[in-house]
């Protein structure tokens, strides 16, 4: 794209040089100053409280109390966050909860993306019930199924597991999963597997010659957010676990009992990975509510 | 190669009939070019025949081989997409050799056909690049080198210039055209452009509401259409109708053509197939350069206003009003006439083509 | 369209493998099915389940009784369904104008913009339990708000905001956490729903003579029905659900109906009240969901 710029640059030319960005008028100059004080004042309101939460939870102990509190901290300090990773059960339910997530990913994503692909490839009866089932099951309040499972549950002996815990998480991440899925697969043209076809592919070695390998980003992008909707869970792991608690059901059992410090760098803590993985998939935060495109 | 052979194919989409009962057989290194306007069932035979459709009724034969139940891939067909759907994960020389990796080909050969193919498309340059480097003219070229690398008995193409700019659709059309002679595949080409067909084809069979219409050579398609759909889908402008009726007046064997208050006397030659059609109502067909403008009023020639003047560079483009019937005439730029003048037609009646008033279809063979 | 004539006899038995599998009738099928299957089994069981308990005594009878019973022992009963619902009314528009707003802005594709959207989404990823805990390390008697309105000189001393006495203050304490925390989820569908209306119905509109805003009442707006119904819908759902936020800043001083089903099973054990919080909530946003349904109608015509 430069290139033929850049090599024409060197020899003079008849055309006159750009005049530069046009001079903005005091109307319009006040508009963008207006914009942009309105879009800084939003985004330190978005900001502001992880940014508190980050000073405080590496706040030293001793200043942790200091009345009034200073923005910054005297100096940095790990020993709350030490303190709260090592109180009795934090380690586990951490290690726990990364347990449930993975096994979450791995039930939903098996389960989600045939579905994704069926929506994505096929036109048939049934299709747009099925999508409206999907979306029925969003509505659906977290108390009302966990409560009733743990009955269930305890009749299948997977009470206070962590698979159990994955299990419900899975149904909770499923109906945005296929979502995801449905989308993912739509972007990858259905002619590029038909031509695989005719070159002699069956249609599974099609789709995993072509489509999978062309899918695969779209495809973690699902895995890492069904890994945040599991991470973030607190109800149902809190009424289907005793012993085995993830780390948020055991921040939430042990709130009332727990200083302040605790408090604070728990929330933090659990905010930290939800940051990441919503960064790696911002991509798809807005395409996954644009309705699901139909190939159509 | 092989020849190509569609028996009563039907095609259902649930109450829609895409393909209904098509039967048609392309030979042997034939070109054939499937047109027809969009949603004319011409795509969704083309995947009948390359395997990607199941038809719901009729078989399919390639050669002596019913194909009718294999999956693409052992069809032994190429096929080129309108999308060119070249692999965005592989480089060029990878998605030319996809095929023959498939067939397990050993790789000194894969390699000597992939260079063979990418040479005879002049692209061997580009074997190393990835197709998001490409030019759509590329990419075009990379499908197409896919597809005939493995030397199918049928080459399919759905739309394949259809993406590409104006100026490059010429270039590649003259090259696909050099292509088939080199290679010899029995061709089937899909298209909605009926230059690209008129230009392409060694026939062409025009689709309508998922029933091939005609079967002929570009030439007879055009000069004699088998009914007034053909005649006003090809061709640019299309084909002028207008009612008429065949006449009789003197006795001595020879016919008129009432039409738009006048009468045009008949060449003898289409008595034969007129004779049992006097006194009735007929469609007449002209294309717009078989009518000459006059300025002055002659014998047999009918009184016309002129609507529209559209020089088109090489012609001038006449829209006239003629017995409250509007025709398209093509002239010469040296002809000067405004709009509301009022000028003289001539039609060359070897030119005129006859069709049923109620079922359109051709009076001539 | 041609009538469909039954075509004749050219079908031949194929290979059992590919009559199952292989045909495109079937194979959607078989690809949804596991999801079906796991949709009844972790949604279908489950509600008949809580229905069925919420709906009948001890002994397995069908019984209405539940309800009062549950009103006379739960002296939270009727608090939690008043505070809830008074929360999901406020934080609800609330959340609904902030979101379009910031949309608007984004839409407005200034330099920076995806940056910015970026930015006001990340609560997305956050949990509701962190979020309460963020703002609880705000809100706390030597937290950040009394420190600043000490600096402010507003204050002499250290406010209790998160205290039993004052249910109001600890309501607007959950609002703002939760306005905080789940506008984004709003954001983003209006945003995708932004996206997809085509620029050139809003520069036909400014050809036509309209100004800013009425190119935003008479062709943004009604155009982007359907994703404000789909937020609220959402969002309304999720607010009847309010729970850890709520557990984070104000214990069980403020009782709502999720928190209450949670505290029904944990510390009494009692399934049945459990289940019963756990059809109230359900029946409020189904009630909500049709409520919306029938209000902000897309008709099938207007649809694109």
């Amino acid at each position: 794209m430069t290139s033929p710029s850049s090599r024409s640059a060197s020899r003079p030319s008849p055309i006159p040089p750009y005049p530069g960005r046009r001079r903005l008028t005091p109307r319009e100059r006040r508009h963008r100053f207006l914009l942009y004080m309105a879009v800084v004042t939003i985004a330190s309101w978005v900001l502001l409280p992880i940014f508190l939460i980050a000073v405080l939870s590496f706040t030293p102990r001793e200043e942790f109390f200091n009345w009034p509190k200073p923005l910054i901290p005297s100096r940095f300090s790990i020993e709350t966050m030490a303190f709260f990773v090592k109180s009795y059960g934090v380690l586990q339910s951490t290690l726990n909860s990364v347990w449930v997530a993975l096994l979450t990913i791995g039930i939903t994503l098996a389960i989600a993306a045939p579905a994704g692909y069926a929506l994505s490839r096929f036109v048939f009866r049934g299709r747009e019930a099925f999508r409206l089932g999907i979306l029925i099951t969003r509505m659906f309040p977290t108390a009302l199924l966990a409560v009733p499972l743990i009955v269930l549950y305890y009749r299948l002996g997977i009470y206070d597991s962590l698979l159990g815990v994955a299990f419900i998480h899975a149904a909770m991440a499923l109906p945005f999963a296929v979502l995801i899925t449905t989308s993912v697969f739509v972007g990858v043209s259905r002619e590029l597997e038909e031509v695989a076809m005719t070159l002699g592919c069956s249609r599974l070695g099609a789709f995993a010659r072509v489509t999978l390998p062309l899918a695969l980003p779209g495809l973690a992008a699902a895995a890492m957010f069904t890994f945040v909707i599991s991470w973030n869970e607190v109800f149902a792991a809190t009424v289907l676990t005793t012993t085995n608690r993830t780390l948020p059901a055991q921040v939430l059992t042990n709130l009332q009992a727990s200083p302040p410090f605790f408090r604070v760098a728990g929330g933090f803590f659990m905010t930290v990975p939800a940051l990441l993985f919503i960064f790696l998939i911002r991509r798809y935060l807005i395409q996954m509510w644009g309705g699901t495109p139909s190939e159509r | 190669m092989a020849e190509i052979r569609l028996e009563n194919v039907w095609k259902v989409f649930g109450k829609v009939v895409a393909v209904k009962d098509v039967s048609l057989t392309i030979e042997d290194g034939e070109f054939l070019v499937l047109l027809g306007p969009s949603g004319c069932g011409k795509t969704t035979t083309l995947r009948c025949i390359a395997g990607l459709e199941r038809v719901d009724g009729g078989r399919i034969f390639i050669g002596d081989r019913d194909v009718t139940e294999l999956p693409p891939g052992k069809r032994g067909i190429g096929m080129v997409f309108q999308s060119y759907a070249v692999f965005p994960h592989m480089r060029v020389f990878d998605n030319i050799a996809f095929g023959l990796k498939m067939q397990r080909v050993p790789r000194s050969e894969i390699k000597r056909r992939v260079q063979a193919a990418a040479e005879l498309l002049h692209i061997e340059d580009l074997l190393q690049r990835y197709p998001a480097q490409l030019s759509g003219g590329q990419r075009q070229r990379v499908a197409v080198a896919r597809a005939i690398v493995l030397e199918p008995e049928v080459l399919l193409m759905d739309e394949p210039l259809s993406n590409l700019d104006a100026l490059i659709r010429l270039q590649v059309r003259a090259e696909l055209k050099r292509l088939h002679k080199q290679i010899g595949s029995t061709t089937v080409y899909v298209t909605h452009d009926q230059v690209e067909a008129l230009s392409l084809g060694d026939r062409i069979a025009v689709m309508k509401d998922g029933e091939i219409v005609q079967v002929d050579d570009p030439t007879t398609v055009y000069e004699n259409p088998a009914d007034v759909f053909v005649g006003g889908f090809i061709g640019n402008p299309p084909m002028n109708f207008l009612p008429g009726e065949i006449a009789a007046p003197k006795k001595d064997g020879f016919l008129v053509l009432r039409a738009a208050g006048h009468e045009i006397p008949l060449p003898e030659e289409f008595v034969p197939a007129l004779q049992d059609h006097v006194g009735k109502p007929v469609t007449v067909g002209i294309r717009a350069e078989h009518i000459e403008v006059v300025p002055e009023p002659t014998e047999g020639a009918l009184p016309a206003q002129v609507l529209v003047v559209e020089p088109l560079g090489s012609h001038l483009l006449l829209t006239l009003e003629v017995g409250g019937e509007t025709l398209k005439v093509m002239v010469d730029t040296d002809l000067r006439v405004e709009p509301n003048a009022e000028v003289w037609l001539r039609f060359d009646p070897a030119k005129i083509r006859f069709m049923d008033r109620e079922t359109g279809k051709a009076l001539l063979p | 369209m041609a009538p469909v004539e039954a075509p004749v006899g050219t079908h031949r038995p194929r290979p059992l493998r590919q009559r199952i599998l292989g045909t495109d009738t079937l194979l959607p099928y078989w690809l949804l099915l596991p999801s079906v299957l796991y949709l009844v089994l972790f949604f279908v069981i489950p509600l008949s389940q809580a229905i069925v308990v919420a709906f009948q005594d001890g002994a397995g009878n069908w019984t209405l009784e539940n309800f009062p019973k549950l009103r006379r022992w739960d002296f939270n009963f009727l608090p939690a369904l008043k505070w809830t619902f008074l929360l999901a009314l406020v934080i609800v528009p609330l959340q609904l104008v902030t979101a379009l707003l910031i949309a608007l802005l984004v839409n407005t594709r200034f330099r920076g913009s995806q940056l910015f959207l970026y930015v006001c989404a990340v609560p997305l990823g956050l949990s509701d339990l962190a979020a309460g805990l963020i703002w609880y390390g705000i809100f706390a008697d030597r937290g950040f708000l009394n420190s600043l309105l000490y600096t402010l000189g507003l204050i002499d001393a250290p406010i209790t905001i998160l205290t039993p006495d004052e249910r109001w203050w600890l309501f607007g304490a959950v609002v703002v956490a939760e306005h905080w925390r789940a506008t984004a989820i709003v954001l983003v569908v209006l945003v995708a729903g932004l996206q997809m209306i085509s620029k050139d119905y809003l520069e036909s509109a400014e050809v036509l003579g309209a100004n800013r805003w009425q190119r935003l009442w008479y062709v943004v707006l009604p155009l982007l029905r359907p994703s404000l119904q789909a937020a609220l819908i959402i969002r309304t759902i999720f607010a009847f659900e309010i729970f850890a936020v709520v557990l984070a800043l104000a214990g069980d001083f403020l009782p709502v109906l999720a928190e209450r089903a949670y505290n029904w099973y944990f510390f009494r054990q009692n399934l049945r009240f459990a289940s019963v919080y756990a059809v109230i909530i359900l029946a409020i946003s189904l009630i909500f969901t049709v409520l919306y349904l029938v209000f902000l109608r897309v008709r099938e015509e207007e649809r694109r």
